[in-house]
């Protein structure tokens, strides 16, 4: 898609199932091809702004974060709090996707900025229309100011 | 929760009672006091009557004595000039006899009120009149025949002696009768006086005995009032430490809702999608029994997601606030209707009558209504006329709304079982469904304070009905 080393999607996600569902599905689905999975909100931040084990990579900003709301030390509110707070991040993009029905979370993501907030069904044939309309939507209709 | 609360103390119960008592039994010694000082005015009013009688007395007496010292002082003055022919005898028989008049008119005056006396008064004049001429008789004889003593003057002077003799008795018999009036008036005055300080003296004590009573029903009042005051500071105390516990059992199951929603759903996911990859991958080698087996793992799992969200959709109906307004009943089953027959091939004919607007919470009201018309059209479905009839009218103290249907129905004996969770009365293979719907439309009522109940036959359609009250006061 890119003639650059660019990350089409980096995204976060705990549940090494439900990550492999969504990676099959934006592979097959032709949405993405340069996806990088990592297993928590502090790797996720890490990836973004180049620490850890990320000092030395080379591309620039994802084209959207994908971030799974229930996750290990720092949870999907938190790094999209941290993203929408930074200058040079506030505009990549965040999808929220999570299990959670709760209202609270959903208001909690709103406020902090989420431009997308989208709940995992159960059924595969659902999800998987899921990450392929959130994908086509964030990846390939929206235009990005600076992006 | 319900057996915290408990029913207002006997204390306070009884205090209106006591109060009531208090105040009745001031307002008697109040009046029992107000009496006592009218009886001690009449009695010091009586007092003065009697002294004024007693004085009267006297008066009668004095001036019945002065009559009769008069008479006999004219008398004996006359008697003096008879013998002496002394003109200053005369001159005093006559300042004598000059004032008896003034003091009968005087007696006759005080005497008369009272017939008895009035009498006595007339006869005792008479007698002086008697006495008097007799001696002016006598004293017209002397200065005719001056100074001769001779047997018409004697006669004259003796007759006049005998008049003098009859006006004494007169005048010691009034004289005697004031007396007795006198002791008489007297004996009754005190028996009075008696009397009254006796009921000065008991209506006083009684009064005040009564008084302390006040005083120790008011002490009593008091005491129980802060008695009461403590145990509702005790109940409060204990209510708060309850409420305090529930918030945090609440916020506990909420964090429970929360993770089943999560965590149970996410494995299933797993399940439902890798049965998938391995169909999507594998299913060219796959036999045919290998698929429907898959097949099953699949239904499953989603039967069990949807119980899952059934069950999540009903406790948090449990835990949502009521937000109320008044709603426009017909707009909402409108778009309920709407709802409920999106994708659905077979629409039953579908009659909506007047339906009256009423006070709600929306979304809650919105999920009553989409499971009972959900339910009328899912188990009309066989009807090949399948009918459902949705209709409210405004009662006194309610609104009540009904959805009939000319479905399958079911049999009343199985009614307690209607309103359960997870309660079917018929088969997964007849009609889909988890049986949560009807629990929930009866826990969103009965927020609003109304009652859900329902009327059906086999085989001859249902009719559930729900009514909502229409004061403001839901809970």
């Amino acid at each position: 898609m890119s003639e650059y080393l660019q990350i089409d999607i980096l995204y976060a996600e705990d549940n090494p199932a439900d990550a492999e569902l969504t990676l099959y599905t934006l592979k097959t689905r032709n949405i993405a091809n340069n996806i990088i999975w990592v297993r928590d909100g502090v790797e996720a931040l890490d990836f973004v702004k180049r620490r850890g084990r990320y000092s030395s990579r080379t591309g620039g900003l994802p084209k959207m974060v994908l971030l799974d709301l229930k996750m290990p030390k720092l949870d999907g509110v938190d790094v999209l709090r941290a993203l929408k707070a930074d200058e040079s991040t506030r505009g990549v993009p965040v999808v929220i996707m999570t299990s959670s029905h709760e209202e609270a979370d959903l208001v909690k993501s709103y406020k902090l900025g989420v431009n997308s907030y989208v709940v995992k069904p159960v059924d595969f044939d659902k999800f998987a229309e899921v990450v392929t309309e959130v994908g086509l939507y964030w990846m390939v209709c929206n235009k990005t100011p600076g992006l | 929760m319900v057996d915290y609360i408990e029913t207002a103390p006997p204390e306070t119960r009884a205090s209106p009672h006591q109060v009531r008592m208090i105040r009745i039994v001031f307002i008697a010694a109040l009046l029992l006091l107000a009496c006592v000082a009218v009886l001690a005015y009449l009695s010091a009013r009586k007092n003065d009557d009697d002294d004024r009688w007693v004085n009267h007395t006297y008066q009668v007496i004095i001036v019945t004595g002065q009559i009769f010292s008069d008479e006999r002082g004219a008398a004996a003055t006359a008697r003096g000039y008879l013998l002496t022919g002394d003109p200053s005898s005369l001159a005093l028989y006559r300042s004598f006899s000059q004032a008896i008049p003034a003091n009968l008119e005087l007696l006759q005056g005080l005497t008369i009120d009272n017939p008895d006396e009035v009498q006595r008064v007339t006869e005792l004049r008479r007698g002086n009149e008697v006495v008097l001429k007799s001696l002016a008789q006598a004293i017209a004889l002397r200065q005719q025949r001056a100074p001769k003593l001779d047997g018409a003057l004697v006669a004259q002077v003796l007759q006049g002696h005998q008049s003098l003799d009859h006006t004494q008795s007169l005048t010691t018999d009034i004289v005697r009768k004031e007396n007795g009036l006198l002791a008489e008036r007297r004996a009754e005055a005190i028996r009075g006086r008696r009397i009254t300080v006796w009921v000065i003296v008991a209506g006083t004590v009684v009064s005040l005995l009564m008084l302390l009573a006040c005083l120790g029903l008011l002490i009593a009042e008091i005491t129980g009032r802060r008695r009461v005051e403590a145990r509702v500071t005790t109940l409060n105390q204990e209510l708060a430490a309850r409420n305090t516990e529930l918030e945090a059992s609440n916020r506990e199951l909420e964090g429970f809702t929360y993770s089943i929603s999560h965590d149970l759903r996410a494995p299933l996911r797993a399940i439902d999608g890798f049965s998938q990859l391995l169909q999507n991958r594998y299913g060219d080698k796959l036999d045919a029994e290998a698929l429907r087996l898959l097949g099953v793992v699949r239904d499953n799992s989603r039967n069990m997601a949807i119980l899952i969200d059934d069950l999540l959709a009903f406790s948090r109906m449990g835990r949502k606030t009521l937000e109320t307004e008044t709603l426009d009943m017909a707009a909402l089953v409108g778009e309920c209707i709407a709802e409920v027959l999106r994708g659905q091939p077979e629409r039953p004919h579908i009659v909506v009558g007047p339906l009256p607007n009423c006070r709600g919470d929306r979304t809650l009201l919105r999920q009553v209504w989409t499971n009972l018309i959900g339910n009328a059209v899912k188990y009309s479905g066989q009807n090949p006329r399948a009918q459902v009839e949705i209709i409210g009218r405004e009662e006194a103290r309610e609104c009540v709304y009904s959805v009939k249907d000319n479905g399958v129905g079911f049999d009343m004996q199985y009614y307690h079982k209607l309103f359960g969770v997870f309660q079917r009365l018929h088969r997964v293979e007849e009609f889909p469904g988890t049986g949560v719907g009807l629990a929930i439309a009866m826990r969103a009522v009965t927020k609003h304070g109304g009652r859900v109940w329902a009327d059906a036959a086999p085989e001859r359609g249902a009719t559930f009905l729900f009514s909502l009250p229409r004061t403001e006061s839901t809970r």
